[in-house]
Parts: C-alpha cells; sequence; structure tokens
C-alpha cells in the first residue's frame, strides 16, 4: 500500500473518532451544532475513505477481496453512506451515534492487524462466481449493520422511556423499528442470495477447496437462523414486542465474529 | 430622536395593577393615535399588551420624552401614576431595544421560551402600521425583534419541551410515534384534564379520538366537541387493544385499568406500543402494569419530572439565547448611531456657518474701509478656516457610529459643540414619514 492511500486511511480514521466524539457531546453536553458537525465529520471520513481505497486498488491491481483491510473497508462504505442517506431522507437523528463508532473500530481493526487472503483471492481470479457471491454477501452484512444500530437505538429508547425519561434527541420508536425491520429484510434477502450462491458453487464444483467443517460455513447458519426468526415473527406472525430486536444484535454479533475472527479452513484444499 | 419603553409586567406588577393599565386590542389603535397625536412629545408608538405585560413604545425627539409617556399613561387610565410607579419600568435607546429583543425571545415571558409572544410582537406592529404610527425607528425596531425571536427558536432549544402535564404527554407520545396522523387515542374520563389533553392532540394531528366515561351522555359531549367517537365505559378493555395512546384522569378511588387487563390488551397487540398516560389522584392505572413489554406507562410523577426537567433545559438555553440578543442589539445599535450621524453633522455645520456669518458680520461694520475684495478675502479665509477645522471632527464623528457606545460619545459631541438644541429643534422639524 503506498503511503498516500495509508495517509488517507489515516485520515478518514480520524474523521471516524472525531465524529463519534462529536455525535456522543451532542447526547451528553446539548449542543446541538456538535451533532451536525458529526455528520460533516462522518461524511468527510466516508468521502475520504472511498478516495483511499480507491487509490489503493488501482495503484495495486488487486482484487477488492484480496485483504481484510479491502474487504471491511467496502462495508464501512456502504453501511456509513447508506446510514446518512436514511438520517437525511427519514429525519432522524443519531443514527451516526453507533455508525460513527462502528466505522472507526471496523477501520482500526485491519490496520492494525492486516491480513492477507492469498488463498482465496486465488480462487476468486479461478471462479468469479466466488466474487459475486462474497460482494453480494457482504451487501447483506450492510442491512444488518444497520439493523444492528437502528434496534439498539430502539432498545435505548425503550429503556430510557421504561425509566420515565425522555430523549427527543433520538428517533421516534415506529421509525427506529421500521429502520429496523427493513435494514434486516434487506440485509437477509441479500444474505440469502449471497450464501445460496456460496453453497450452490461448493456443491457443483468438482474437487475439495474447502475444509470438511469450515467454521466460515458454519456460522452462517446461525446468523442467517437468527435474522429468519426474527423476520419470521415481525412479518408473518406480526409481533412488534422489543425483546425481538435482540434476535438482531445477536445476529449481529454472528456476523462480526463471522466477519473478523474466522477465516475459510483452506488446509485440505486441493487447490494449494 | 429617542427609542423610548414604558411598561410593567408580571415580575413587577399584580394582576390587578396589570389589569388596571391594560390596552385592549379593539381600543389600541385610537389609543395610538391619540398619543402621538396629542402633545406628549411622541412622534411614533406601538403598544404591546399581553396577558403578562403592557408596554408603550416610542420615538420622541426629546429624551424627557418618557415624562410625556408617564402623563398620558396617567390620563389615559384615570390613574394617579404615584400608586402605580414602583410597578413600572422604562428604558431609552439601546436599552429599550434590548428590552423588546429579549421579550420577542420570550426570555422575559412568565413561561420562559413560550412562542405566543412573538405572534403579540407582530400584531403590535401591525396595529400600529395601521393606526399609522409606526415608522421608521419602531418599524425597525420591531422588524429586527422578530428577526431576534425567530433566531432564538430555530438556532437554540429555548422553545423545546412542553411545560404544562397535558402537554408534556402529548410530547411522550412525539417519542413513540413520529406523527401522530396515524394514531388514535383513547380518553378515559372527561373532566378538564382530559379536555386540555384531547386540544392538544387534536392540535398535534391526532388521526382519530375516542372518549370513555361513566357517565356515557358526558363522553359524548366531549367527543362531539373534538370530532371523536364516545365508546361504552365496559368497551374500555377492547378499546385497549385497538388504540396507540390511552389518557386516564377520573376520580375513580380505584384502578380503573387493571393489571389483568392491561396485560390481554398486549397479549392481543402482539406487543405493539402503547403509551398510557395516568394523570389522575388517585392513580387509574395499577402501576404493577408497567413491566409489560412494549407498554409505557407515565403517571402524575412522571409527567411533572418531564415538565421540571424542560424548564430546566429551557432556563440553560437563556444563555445562547442571551448571545443572539447581544449580538443583533451590536447591529441595531450601529444602524441606529448611523442614522443619527447626519442630523448631529448637519447641525454641526450650521452651527459653524451662523458662527461666522455672525463674526463677520460683527466685525465688517469696524471695517468700512476695506475694499469689496478685500471683504470677499476675510470671508473666504474664514470659510476655509472653519472647514479645515470641522474636517477632522466630521470624519471621527462618522466612524463613531459604528463604534460600541457610539451613542453614548455623540452625545459627548453634542454637548461639547452645544448641539443639543439645535439638534433637537432640527430632529422636530423632521416629518417621521419621510423615513417610512
Amino acid at each position: 500500500m503506498t503511503t498516500a492511500c495509508v495517509i488517507f486511511l489515516a485520515i478518514s480514521l480520524c474523521c471516524y473518532l472525531i465524529s463519534s466524539f462529536l455525535y456522543y457531546g451532542r447526547l451528553f453536553f446539548n449542543k446541538p451544532q456538535m451533532s451536525q458537525w458529526g455528520r460533516a465529520g462522518l461524511i468527510l471520513g466516508v468521502s475520504v475513505h472511498t478516495i483511499g481505497i480507491v487509490m489503493h486498488l488501482l495503484m495495486s491491481g488487486l482484487s477488492p477481496f484480496s485483504n481484510m483491510l479491502s474487504v471491511i473497508s467496502l462495508l464501512i462504505i456502504f453501511f456509513a453512506g447508506i446510514g446518512i442517506a436514511i438520517e437525511y431522507l427519514e429525519r432522524i437523528g443519531h443514527l451516526g451515534l453507533l455508525l460513527a463508532p462502528l466505522a472507526f473500530l471496523a477501520l482500526l481493526y485491519p490496520m492494525l492487524m492486516p491480513v492477507q487472503f492469498h488463498e482465496a483471492e486465488s480462487m476468486l481470479l479461478r471462479f468469479p462466481w466466488l466474487g459475486v457471491h462474497v460482494f453480494v454477501t457482504l451487501l447483506g452484512d450492510v442491512g444488518f449493520t444497520l439493523s444492528f444500530c437502528t434496534a439498539a437505538i430502539y432498545l435505548f429508547q425503550v429503556w430510557q422511556l421504561k425509566q420515565g425519561q425522555l430523549n427527543r434527541y433520538l428517533p421516534a420508536l415506529d421509525i427506529a423499528g421500521k429502520i429496523t425491520d427493513y435494514a434486516a429484510g434487506c440485509g437477509f434477502f441479500l444474505f440469502s442470495i449471497g450464501l445460496a450462491m456460496g453453497l450452490v458453487w461448493l456443491f457443483n464444483t468438482p474437487g475439495d477447496f474447502l475444509g470438511h467443517s469450515d467454521v466460515k460455513i458454519l456460522l452462517a447458519l446461525p446468523t442467517w437462523l437468527c435474522y429468519a426468526a426474527f423476520l419470521y415473527m415481525r412479518g408473518i406472525r406480526g409481533e412488534f414486542g422489543s425483546r425481538l430486536k435482540w434476535l438482531v444484535i445477536v445476529g449481529f454479533l454472528f456476523v462480526v465474529i463471522n466477519l473478523l475472527g474466522v477465516r475459510h479452513d483452506f488446509t485440505n484444499s486441493e487447490f494449494l | 430622536m429617542y427609542l423610548l419603553t414604558l411598561g410593567l409586567n408580571h415580575s413587577t406588577a399584580p394582576l390587578e395593577t396589570r389589569e388596571q393599565l391594560a390596552f385592549p386590542t379593539d381600543i389600541q389603535r385610537r389609543v395610538l393615535r391619540s398619543l402621538v397625536n396629542g402633545d406628549y412629545g411622541v412622534k411614533e408608538a406601538a403598544i404591546l399588551c399581553t396577558c403578562n405585560r403592557s408596554e408603550i413604545y416610542a420615538v420622541s425627539p426629546s429624551k424627557h420624552g418618557i415624562d410625556g409617556l408617564r402623563r398620558y399613561l396617567s390620563s389615559q387610565h384615570g390613574i394617579d401614576l404615584s400608586t402605580v410607579s414602583p410597578c413600572l419600568y422604562d428604558f431609552s435607546d439601546g436599552n429599550a431595544a434590548l428590552h423588546l429583543f429579549r421579550v420577542a425571545c420570550g426570555i422575559d415571558s412568565l413561561v420562559i421560551g413560550e412562542s405566543q409572544i412573538l405572534g403579540q410582537v407582530r400584531e403590535a406592529l401591525e396595529r400600529a402600521q395601521q393606526a399609522q404610527t409606526a415608522h421608521m425607528l419602531i418599524n425597525e425596531v420591531f422588524q429586527r425583534a422578530l428577526k431576534v425571536g425567530k433566531r432564538a427558536r430555530s438556532e437554540t432549544d429555548i422553545g423545546r419541551g412542553r411545560l404544562s402535564v397535558s402537554s408534556a404527554a402529548v410530547e411522550l407520545a412525539g417519542q413513540i410515534f413520529k406523527s401522530l396522523e396515524n394514531c388514535s387515542a383513547l380518553l378515559i374520563g372527561a373532566g378538564e384534564m382530559i379536555e386540555l389533553a384531547a386540544r392538544y392532540l387534536v392540535d398535534d394531528g391526532i388521526a382519530k379520538i375516542f372518549v370513555t366515561n361513566r357517565t356515557f351522555q358526558r363522553a359524548q359531549e366531549l367527543s362531539q366537541h373534538f370530532g371523536g367517537d364516545a365508546i361504552p365505559f365496559d368497551d374500555l378493555g377492547t378499546q385497549l387493544q385497538q388504540v396507540d395512546i390511552a389518557i386516564s384522569s377520573t376520580a375513580a378511588p380505584k384502578f380503573v385499568i387493571s393489571n389483568e387487563m392491561v396485560r390481554n390488551a398486549m397479549h392481543n397487540r402482539r406487543g405493539r406500543p402503547l403509551l398510557l398516560i395516568d394523570i389522575a389522584v388517585p392513580r387509574d392505572v395499577d402501576p404493577s402494569s408497567r413491566n409489560c413489554d412494549n407498554l409505557f406507562l407515565f403517571d402524575m410523577d412522571d409527567l411533572e419530572r418531564v415538565v421540571s426537567a424542560n424548564r430546566k433545559e429551557r432556563e440553560e438555553e437563556i444563555r445562547h439565547v442571551e448571545e443572539i440578543v447581544s449580538t443583533e442589539l451590536g447591529d441595531f445599535m450601529h444602524w441606529l448611531n448611523a442614522r443619527s450621524t447626519g442630523p448631529l453633522v448637519k447641525s454641526l455645520k450650521r452651527r459653524s456657518e451662523d458662527l461666522r456669518q455672525e463674526e463677520l458680520n460683527r466685525w465688517m461694520a469696524k471695517l468700512n474701509h476695506l475694499s469689496e475684495e478685500d471683504r470677499e478675502t476675510i470671508d473666504a479665509v474664514l470659510r476655509g478656516y472653519a472647514n479645515k477645522l470641522l474636517h477632522h471632527p466630521l470624519v471621527e464623528i462618522r466612524k463613531l457610529a459604528g463604534e460600541e457606545n457610539g451613542s453614548v460619545r455623540l452625545e459627548t459631541v453634542r454637548r461639547l459643540f452645544g448641539l443639543d438644541n439645535i439638534a433637537t429643534s432640527n430632529n422636530a422639524e423632521d416629518d417621521p414619514k419621510k423615513g417610512n
């Protein structure tokens, strides 16, 4: 990675951190301008991040899925970008309360612990279909991230109201609930398609390319089940309870573990 | 010209005195015309009269114009002012504008940050315009006050949060439902508190109101008044399953809504949020139902806490509003001083010319032997001398208009050159309508 790219990514990291402080500053110090500055910081962070990662991909000629930094960067750019758009369109404030620190932590992790996906990249070069699978699954994760943010805001708002406290800086419950439903629904749809594409490839490609008990594939199952249960209860049974939102939170934890904590098992791969 | 304010408000006068010195809306135009046309030394005037204040804003050519206002107040209300003098306050120029700006922002109101005052300031200006007693200065200061009031409300949280129990109930609804346009409310009881809550709900655009009461006829009367439906008291449990908001205020000595009733309703609602507000004492809703998922139960104590927090928040915003007022006052004073330098410069030049002419006439009578040419030379020398002497002071006077305390310094200039009488007489000649 060139020095210029590193500088761009470092600037965006700082923007996400400052934006986080500003969003929380609005909450605790009651200064209305701080949330506007926070939003501006987040927009600036996403813009600089995009420039940095595009520069990196163009200069290195690598695929976006060749390393952890690029994959996570795509995730951040999508969820922060869509989150800012939702804040603007739905006129709700403080989605950035969670988006900004998430973006900061998500970018910090691969910058501190860079991981190269050499095997995965070789596989992607041989099977372009897998690239589509990864991209679509990643878009599903974007939906899950957004639904996590709004579900957390919903639960915090419920907790405050139960304590008899008002927090007019957070969105109304019905809006937070609606965005959670839509984001989880879209995320689930894309994640399911991505997962199906991966499984179709796995069962139809001759040869052993992955381990028989690949943890990444196995962990996708509880993620899928969490969101499937949430959408079934919410969409088909028509349940509204705030406890349902915990399914979204748990589902997101599986997403984080799967994304950052585990790798595909190539030990028995005949490709290597 | 001097901007003056004479008045009283809730913090300086008891209700009886405020009633005594009030100006009913229907007579204000007549009052304004008689004030400006009478012998009170007033060129422009406006009256701001609300339930908490009666104030006259006037423009006078003399700074003693406040005495004229006091005389008028006394004659208009037929009272001896010495009896109410301690309740009256008066301000002039910058302080008068500062007072009006603070009033327009709502920080001088009984309920801090209340929004009606801005409309009342606008109406006061409109009435003065209709009475043709608002010209350049009154128009300018009121327009700026409206601007300051709008800025205070848009740039600070001075107007946020409700300050009565019934309106706080509606504010709570806003925490759960973004808009009340798709929500329905059930009002349990038909007393004054319920009526107030219904009014706030309707004002906030609630889609449907249901009213239930042990006396069905009273429920019908109230529901008709707000365009809702009355339902029998026995259907309360069923109705709780349907509505989004329920507000209860009955005089029942026991719980009207039991824990079981709430749990049944929440079960059938499948956890759809229900805002249940209990503003009855003793309480109407069993507090043990508070634990139900997505049921938000607020009683009188909770609402009092919300109101108290809102009041505290508004008080904390006063500092931000004062900053806006201070900035706008600076701009206004700059405008006011710039406007007053014109007559001052004019009178200074006239004073210089009068002195030159006076001295010339006195000495020419003694210098009969001089030729016409010599006389013209002496005249030119004196004119040149006077112009050169005045050049620097005139430049500085123009600069003073933009400076802090400019009006005080301009006053000093007026006194140094003995221009008080000249300036006053010049201003008195000005037709105020010229600037309108």
